[in-house]
């Protein structure tokens, strides 16, 4: 025989649950997992069976005297009906002569306390408000004389779904999928208005004479608590009532706050019991059975009596025993349940793609093209061995690759990694290393990787994988780098991402009783609330430090807040409590508010942040006992639900984030006349969460698999994090705000990096519009100017390292050039200046060289003529091309001119790496090769339409790159002045484009902020990303392994290619064949 | 033949026995096994002491004779629904025996309805397992393994109807003590009824 744990209820309430019909409230939960009571139960009931049918007295029974309790202003007339929870009498409203059903239920719920009666009636005015033809009107609540409570439904005169179903045997299922459809309707009727009916069952269902449906008990499932002796059964939960159609988070009551997925499970098993006339498991037999069951098994396979494929993969999809792999809203489930009764494709089933085109073609007989086929995305690779045609494969491949890009632009991330890693496997190998391949691999091999990059441009991920976490309860930042985790069956876990390297260390298990678990901020301590009590706990032991009996207090549901100094409870009835930690003295108490709220904490002092009933924000100084209120309007109208708010406020209280009833709202706190801005609106239901500097707003739907975070100054969306597997389950925020971690259904952890702390760096804080850049790749300098014509110089140090500062260098300029070699530095200016200087030297020591009047500098580069003697060049805005020799003291210039017919105007001008050539481009589209010995114009192409603003040379020289207002780059052949296009880029000007050293590859950046990598040799696009702000220029250092943007209104931005490209080792999920081959 | 626990002998094995009619044992424990359920059934369905017991003497006697005689096999149906037939008629026979001598023949015929096979079957259901429990509980008192006061707890309890307060009192335990003691047999009695049903339904 088991042994009973402290846990366990007394012998006599045992003793008094194994006597009802049903199993009570609270108590299912311990039953699942106790051995003890199970059998107690069990024997128990046995006993009393053994009794009746063994003893001599089996055939007596009690009778009672037919006599109904005295209601006031009802009269009753007959009973007709009687359940565990009380007994339903048809009667008549003395007043108005209007026939009603009055519930009478068995013993007084849930305490009579006048608080208890409070949340009774307010329950009661809730589900009273539900006005729907399917829900059946609740039209009073009232005091029985014997003190018990009744409540007065409408009445309706029908029978329950399950035995109006089997007396119409011959209905077909097409049609009793339409009756659920509405029964779904009248559900999320209910759902929208916050009630959750939490005991749907057929019994629950009337169909009246028209076949029409009307669900009972709406919202007053909760109110049939059996009282018992022991607080600590009657103290939690909201289930109640028989096994039959409990879902498996109800049975293992594994959340405080009821959800609307619940009811979803319920309705996908009264679907299949009316389809098929039974239940998809057993919950007849013994307790243990019937909760396992309940919990683990898979429905059993219906053949054929009733259910089709459709049938069942809609009735699978509601009853799966996780609540995020079901519908999210009764009116998905209503539209499935109507398109499976009238043979149209149904939802459920939409991801098998080549389900959705047999229906299509089943119904409109479509004939399957080569394209549909392609268009269904079948692995490109596969199909093209199965057609065995190789245009045929050139084409599909393409497609394929085509299909990725789009996957990645609409940010269906979990598509794109689909199709990337199964075409990742055939084309790109291991061995190679990833920065290299990124510029010199085969082909398809780099469109795959920059593809890959392009998604990463997007959200980042730097790690992901299955760490056998299962599903989680909480994953709370606790410092810098670390997190504190609780996972599903509270074991606590250590997880450290330092190096980007996420590791998990185990700690103590939390007992059984717990439901809900928060970390401070530091981790020094945790709280856990369970039926009846808080408790702090440290975490590193398990020890109890601090437990506090609430049994007496607030209703609790899963909203905690904590900080290092306290806790803060809200109730489903809008009773707020804040206890201190480690202590949990009481150190506030007040009540009225929207309930379920998660309020908002200040980390050092004691002031919390709520939303009040008439949907204000009040920060509440504890210790003063002051109320301020930082806005001066509501932050939503009066019709928005008061569902699930949750307040968050950055350290230094500017910005204040409401999450509300689906709906995510900004607010500036520092200039409250900047308004109220709405970010999103999703579902009913977001869980929002901020970073510690109040930059990004991350938030998640219920109901929605993916995490949206919002950059909090622009107010724009930048990231779409994705759910793999199912919904991100848990997201958190790393304390320094530099990572952000998910966890997916399945419980595969993704680190993801916050914009701007990865391979993306803003060199500085503000933004610099460092325009014209000028690298020195060896010694990792650059020059620019911005838009004040102030000349700029950074230093670069290893990428990663702290951030740099500009340096003024105190003249004005608008151009730089740099020799390498000599490490000369030119710059110019507005007017007609050229200032020459050393970077190893001060630039203060510069040279001013003093061109003619009239002799603006519109391009300069450097070159050396064939005696190996240094020159600048400099193209003028008169058309004129003048070569100086920067070290010559005295002497003019030589000079050439440049017009050639009409009126040039020079727009950049380069000098080919092999000295031979100087390109200058003019902004009638045409380009000029200029001889430099000779300043013989070589050729004068017409290379676009429209104007040509700037040129790079490839780094053999054997081609020159133009691009300008036609979005395309233009390949210039140097030697024949033969010219191909590049695929088009967008239909904005290119404004800037660098060459990568290796050759094979250009990036071009363009006026609306999109930066595309282009392949060199075939023209084609490999990757675009994102600038936020139009190019204004670009440039290689560090050897090509990072790039340099400088977009307009952004900080100075260092990509490192490299880094990023890395990634792809970390992220590809064969990559167990890697490790044969690392070295 | 299993002679310390009869009961837990399958039906199947005493049909086979059957059939050698020098095996005394197996008649006996047939008839044991059955007689006592047949008047049972006859008890709830309406005949007087005598009448029961005399529906089960004629319904015994035809069923092993007709057994031996090889008037029934597997291919009729179930041996249970055989035997209850058997059963039946005989009741319906007493009962109509008792009604002629109750009511002299005066032309008003009254209509009373005959039990209808169904309901026969369900009496007989319910006699057997009442049966059952009373043969599992007789083992669990013959085994010895639980002690008296332990079964005193259990009779007082779950036989007799007696509160907890008082069993303990006359048990001299406390009121926990009692419901531990009632689980307690309660189990080996769901264990010993389940080892006797698997025996008796064995070939039934």
């Amino acid at each position: 025989m088991s042994k009973s744990s402290p846990d366990c209820p007394s012998v006599a309430s045992l003793e008094e649950i194994a006597s009802l019909d049903s199993i009570p409230s609270g108590f299912a939960r311990h039953l699942a997992g106790c051995a003890f009571c199970r059998e107690y139960i069990e024997s128990a009931r046995f006993a009393r069976r053994f009794g009746s049918v063994f003893g001599e007295d089996a055939s007596q029974r009690e009778s009672v005297p037919p006599s109904f309790p005295d209601v006031f202003g009802y009269e009753l007339i007959e009973e007709i009906g009687r359940g565990g929870q009380g007994t339903v009498y048809r009667g008549i409203q003395s007043a108005s002569g209007q026939v009603v059903a009055i519930k009478v239920v068995h013993a007084p719920s849930g305490g009579t306390t006048p608080r208890a009666r409070a949340r009774f009636l307010r329950e009661i005015q809730i589900s009273a408000s539900l006005n729907h033809p399917g829900i059946v009107r609740l039209l009073d609540s009232l005091l029985i004389a014997d003190g018990r409570e009744g409540i007065v439904f409408e009445y309706i005169d029908g029978l329950p779904l399950d035995e109006w179903i089997d007396a119409h045997p011959e209905l077909p299922g097409a049609q009793r999928l339409e009756l659920l459809a509405l029964v779904a309707d009248a559900i999320q009727h209910a759902h929208q208005r916050g009630v959750i009916h939490r005991d749907l069952k057929p019994s629950n269902i009337l169909m009246d004479a028209s076949g029409l449906p009307h669900i009972l008990d709406f919202g007053v499932a909760r109110l049939h608590q059996a009282s018992l002796g022991s607080d600590r059964i009657t103290r939690t939960g909201e289930f109640t009532g028989t096994l039959a159609y409990a879902a498996p988070e109800q049975v293992l009551q594994d959340q405080l706050v009821p959800d609307v997925r619940t009811d979803i499970y319920a309705l996908g098993l009264i679907a299949y019991r009316s389809l098929t006339g039974e239940l998809p498991y057993r919950v007849d037999g013994s307790l243990d059975s019937a909760i396992r069951n309940i919990v683990e098994a898979e429905p059993a396979r219906q053949t054929g009596a009733g259910m089709s494929v459709d049938h069942r993969a809609v009735i699978a999809k509601a009853i799966a025993k996780e609540p995020e792999r079901r519908y999210q809203s009764a009116s998905e489930l209503a539209a499935d349940f109507r398109a499976a009764a009238a043979g149209r494709a149904i939802a459920a089933r939409s991801d098998h793609r080549w389900y959705t085109l047999r229906k299509a073609v089943k119904r409109h007989r479509v004939w399957i093209t080569l394209l549909a086929v392609i268009l269904l995305g079948l692995s490109g690779t596969i199909l093209a061995t199965l057609v065995g045609n190789r245009r045929l494969n050139r084409t599909l491949q393409a497609s394929r690759l085509q299909q990725l890009h789009t996957y990645i632009e609409i940010d269906a991330r979990d598509r794109a990694e689909e199709i990337l890693w199964s075409e990742a496997k055939h084309a790109i190998p291991f061995g190679e290393a990833d920065e290299r391949a990124l510029w010199s691999a085969p082909l398809r091999d780099r469109q795959l990787r920059w593809a890959f990059m392009e998604m990463q441009d997007r959200a980042t991920c730097l790690f992901a994988e299955p760490l056998g976490l299962g599903s989680l309860r909480i994953i709370d930042p606790i410092g810098a780098q670390r997190f504190g985790v609780v996972s599903l069956d509270r074991q606590i876990k250590w997880l450290s991402i330092a190096g980007d390297h996420p590791t998990l260390t185990d700690g103590p298990r939390l007992p059984d009783s717990v439901l809900v678990c928060r970390f401070v901020p530091s981790g020094r301590f945790m709280l856990t609330l369970e039926p009846g009590w808080i408790r702090c706990v440290d975490p590193t032991t398990g020890e109890v430090l601090r437990a506090r009996d609430i049994s007496n207090d607030a209703e609790l549901s899963g909203c905690m807040s904590v900080s290092e100094w306290g806790a803060a409870l809200c109730s489903s009835s809008g009773e707020l409590l804040v206890l201190s930690v480690p202590d949990l003295d009481v150190l506030h108490e007040s009540d009225g508010y929207p309930a379920n709220q998660r309020v908002w904490m200040d980390p050092a002092e004691h002031t919390i942040g709520v939303l009040d009933s008439q949907a204000r924000i009040r920060l509440i100084d504890i210790a003063a006992d002051s109320i301020e209120f930082p806005l001066s309007q509501p932050i939503c109208d009066a019709g928005t639900p008061q569902l699930f708010p949750e307040i968050h406020i950055d350290d230094e209280r500017r910005v204040l984030i409401v999450a509300l009833a689906g709906r995510l709202f900004l607010v500036d706190l520092a200039d409250p006349r900047s308004g109220i801005r709405e970010l999103s609106r999703e579902g009913y239901r977001l869980h929002a969460s901020m970073n510690q500097s109040g930059t990004l707003v991350g938030a998640q739907a219920y109901g929605e698999s993916s995490l949206r975070l919002w950059d909090i100054r622009s107010a724009e969306e930048i990231m779409n994090l994705p759910g793999h597997d199912g919904a991100v389950q848990q997201h958190a925020f790393s304390g320094n705000g530099e990572r952000i971690v998910t966890v997916d259904h399945s419980g595969t952890l993704r680190l993801w990096a916050t914009p701007g702390n990865s391979w993306r760096e803003p060199m500085v804080d503000q933004p610099s519009n460092t325009h014209r850049l000028a690298a020195s790749r060896q010694k990792n300098i650059v020059l620019g100017a911005d838009d004040r014509m102030r000349s700029q110089l950074l230093r670069l140090g290893p990428f990663g390292e702290q951030r740099g500062a500009i340096e003024f260098l105190g003249f004005n300029a608008v151009r730089f050039a740099v020799d390498e070699a000599s490490g000369l530095c030119a710059a110019s200016d507005i007017e007609n200046n050229i200032r020459l200087f050393s970077i190893e030297r001060s630039p203060d020591d510069a040279r001013v060289v003093t061109l003619a009047e009239g002799d603006t500098a519109t391009g300069i580069g450097f070159g050396t003529l064939h005696d190996g003697s240094l020159r600048l060049a400099i193209c003028t805005q008169r058309g004129e091309l003048i070569l100086l020799d920067p070290r010559a003291r005295t002497g003019k210039p030589e000079r050439a001119s440049l017009r050639v017919g009409e009126d040039l105007q020079p727009s950049d001008l380069v000098w080919s790496p092999d000295n031979r050539q100087i390109a200058c481009s003019f902004r009638d589209g045409r380009v000029a090769i200029i001889q430099p010995e000779t300043f013989e114009v070589e050729q004068l192409l017409s290379v676009s339409a429209s104007q040509v603003r700037s040129l790079a040379y490839s780094p053999d020289a054997q081609e020159l790159a133009a691009v300008g207002d036609d979005g395309r780059i233009a390949f210039i052949n140097t030697a024949t002045g033969s010219i191909r296009h590049s695929e088009q880029l967008s239909d904005s000007s290119q404004f800037c484009i660098a060459y990568h050293p290796s050759g094979g590859a250009v990036v071009v950046g363009d006026r609306l902020g999109k930066i595309s990598v282009v392949d060199a040799h075939s023209g084609g696009i490999l990757a675009g990303f994102r600038a936020k702000g139009s190019v204004m220029s670009i440039a290689f250092v560090s050897d090509g392994d990072e790039l340099l943007v400088s977009a307009l209104g952004r900080p100075l931005e260092r990509w490192s290619f490299t880094n990023l490209a890395r990634t792809l080792r970390a992220l590809r999920p064969d990559k167990q064949g890697n490790e044969a081959h690392q070295g | 033949m299993n002679q310390t626990q009869p009961e837990l002998v399958t039906t199947t094995l005493l049909l086979q026995r059957l059939h050698d009619s020098a095996d005394d044992d197996a008649w006996r424990h047939f008839d044991a096994r059955f007689r006592r359920v047949i008047i049972s059934t006859g008890l709830r369905l309406g005949l007087s002491n005598s009448d029961a017991e005399e529906a089960a003497q004629e319904t015994m006697f035809q069923a092993i004779r007709d057994y031996q005689a090889n008037r029934y096999d597997r291919s009729m149906g179930r041996l249970s629904s055989w035997i209850i037939g058997i059963a039946r008629h005989r009741i319906i026979d007493i009962l109509r025996r008792r009604r002629e001598a109750t009511l002299p023949g005066s032309g008003a015929e009254a209509i009373v309805e005959d039990p209808s096979e169904h309901l026969v079957g369900q009496v007989f259901e319910q006699s057997l397992e009442r049966q059952i429990f009373s043969d599992a509980w007789e083992m669990i008192r013959a085994t010895g393994k639980s002690s008296l006061k332990t079964l005193q707890a259990f009779e007082l309890t779950a036989l007799r109807g007696v509160p907890a307060q008082e069993a303990a009192r006359q048990c001299g335990m406390s009121v926990d003590q009692v419901y531990i003691a009632r689980n307690r047999v309660a189990q080996r009695l769901r264990e010993m009824v389940q080892r006797i049903d698997e025996a008796v339904r064995d070939g039934l």
